[in-house]
Parts: C-alpha cells; sequence; structure tokens
C-alpha cells in the first residue's frame, strides 16, 4: 500500500508538468470572464435606450412554444447552421442578450461564451433567470 | 499482481484505462471550455476553475497510462478511485440542485445525461474500489500462503 501512495504521488507531480505548459500556452484560461448577467428590468430598459439583438439558446421546440419577441435562435449544437442569420440580423456594437430556460441553465452562458471568444463580440449579457423570469416579468 | 488479474479484470481495466485517456485529452485540448464546464457547477471558488482545468485533465491522461503500464498500476487505480468520486460528486450535486448544465465529461459542447454520468461515474468507482482491492488483499494473501507453506 505505501507503494501504491508513492506512485500516486508520483502522478500528481508529473501531471504539474504537462498542465503547466498547457497554461504557458493558453493565458486565456486565466482571464476567462464570466458573461455578465443582466436583470429583465434591466435588458428591458436598455432595449428601450438603444438596439438589442436577443439570442434565444434553447431548442426549437422550446422556442416555439414562445420567445421573446424578435429573439433568433443560436445554440452550440446547431452552431453552424444558426450563425450565420445571427450575423446577418446583428449590426456592430449593437448589444447582444442571451437567454437560455432558466436560472439553472448554462445554454446561455455557454453561447454568450462562444460569440465573445470567436467573434470578439464585447457587449454581450446572459439574462438572469432566463425565459421564464422574462415570462413572468411579462405576465404581471 | 498482473499474474493474478482475472482476463475479466484485464479487460475492464483497460477499459477503464481508455476511457480516462479519451476523456482526458478532449478536455486537455480545450482548457478555456474545461474551465467554463467546471465552473457550471458552481462548486469550486472562481479562484481555483482555471487550475482545476489545466491540471485535471493532465491527471486523467496520466491515470490512463499508469492503469497500462506495469510500474505504476497501483497509483493508477488509487487516482482512478479518487477521480471516480469527485465525478460522482460534481455530476450528484448537481442532480440534486437541478442544475440544467452540460456534463463537460467529454469535452464541451456535449449535452450529457447527468443520471447516465452518474451511472457511469458510478461503475467506474466500483471498478476502482475492486482494482485498489486486488493490490491491498494481495500481499497479505500471499503471506498467508507462505505461512501455511511454512507450517
Amino acid at each position: 500500500m505505501p507503494r501504491a501512495f508513492r506512485e500516486l504521488g508520483l502522478l500528481f507531480i508529473l501531471a504539474i508538468i504537462p498542465a503547466g505548459i498547457a497554461g504557458w500556452l493558453k493565458p486565456e484560461v486565466f482571464s476567462r470572464d464570466s458573461i455578465p448577467s443582466i436583470s429583465v428590468q434591466d435588458a428591458q430598459r436598455t432595449g428601450r435606450e438603444q438596439s438589442v439583438l436577443w439570442i434565444d439558446a434553447r431548442n426549437a421546440e422550446a422556442f416555439a412554444r414562445g420567445h421573446v419577441p424578435e429573439a433568433i435562435r443560436l445554440t452550440n449544437e446547431e452552431w453552424e447552421s444558426l450563425l450565420l442569420p445571427v450575423m446577418e440580423t446583428w449590426t456592430p456594437g449593437q448589444t447582444i442578450i442571451v437567454y437560455c430556460d432558466q436560472e439553472t441553465c448554462n445554454a446561455s452562458t455557454t453561447v454568450a461564451a462562444r460569440l465573445q471568444a470567436e467573434l470578439g463580440i464585447e457587449t454581450i449579457y446572459v439574462l438572469k433567470g432566463g425565459w421564464s423570469a422574462w415570462r413572468q416579468a411579462n405576465q404581471s | 499482481m498482473a499474474a493474478s488479474e482475472s482476463i475479466l479484470m484485464r479487460v475492464l481495466r483497460w477499459l477503464l484505462a481508455a476511457l480516462f485517456l479519451i476523456t482526458g485529452a478532449l478536455k486537455a485540448i480545450d482548457p478555456v471550455g474545461t474551465a467554463q464546464s467546471i465552473g457550471n457547477y458552481h462548486l469550486l471558488p472562481g479562484a481555483i476553475v482555471p487550475f482545476t482545468a489545466l491540471y485535471a485533465p493532465w491527471l486523467e491522461i496520466l491515470c490512463g497510462l499508469a492503469l497500462l503500464s506495469s510500474q505504476l498500476r497501483r497509483g493508477g487505480w488509487l487516482l482512478a478511485l479518487l477521480l471516480s468520486a469527485v465525478f460522482l460528486v460534481f455530476t450528484t450535486s448537481a442532480l440534486i440542485r437541478g442544475l440544467d448544465i452540460s456534463c463537460g465529461c467529454f469535452g464541451t459542447g456535449q449535452r450529457g445525461n447527468l443520471p447516465w454520468v452518474a451511472l457511469l461515474d458510478t461503475a467506474m468507482l466500483a471498478l476502482s474500489l475492486r482494482g485498489v482491492s486486488g493490490f491491498v488483499r494481495a500481499p497479505r494473501d500471499t503471506a498467508m500462503r507462505s505461512e501455511s507453506r511454512m507450517g
């Protein structure tokens, strides 16, 4: 058993070397900023003050059941087929707000992070509470 | 230990090694995405996430290689046990909290079915336990055999 722990310790130490090289090659992993979130109220206010592009990161079925007016779909899974319409609609400088189902979904963060990383879009937010928060705010 | 290993156990060890090698490599090539996946679990402080995203995939790769080697196999089994337990804690906590997230087990972008992932983690944990018990028991059995031969 002590031999097993010695081997385990060696494996832990060995892993530091490639991990360190990977960190040196990909320093952006440390500057990975989480995408800022925006409340429904602030999002609506922003929408009144400036042009906002709403992106729905849910599946087609959920989108068909209901979505934010003028929102267009973009998901991580259908990125290649859905990105072109998004790029044709978006104008440089326009704020993007991405949403998914609810607070505990991460599809919106994934899509927003990908838009930020691959296209360099800076003014991008994730809607706090997602579609359910939007629906609740607009029902009452 | 290698001589007393059954064919079934050997095949299962190879499968486990392959699984760790594949999942580790998929995560290692995209540390930014891996950091995003780890962050989605909301279990680790943000400052630790990038380091975990860089380090954990290489631990998985080394675990796979150690399981295939004859020199570091015991350490490989212990590491497999540790990693499987950590994966199970992450997956179960996400299930309990009802998080709608991709597991990040096979790199980013894959929408893993969390209950199935938890089942896979449990199977990996059980197999690792069996592997560890193999070398914990082996020296005791050898001692008992030599005692009975002397007696």
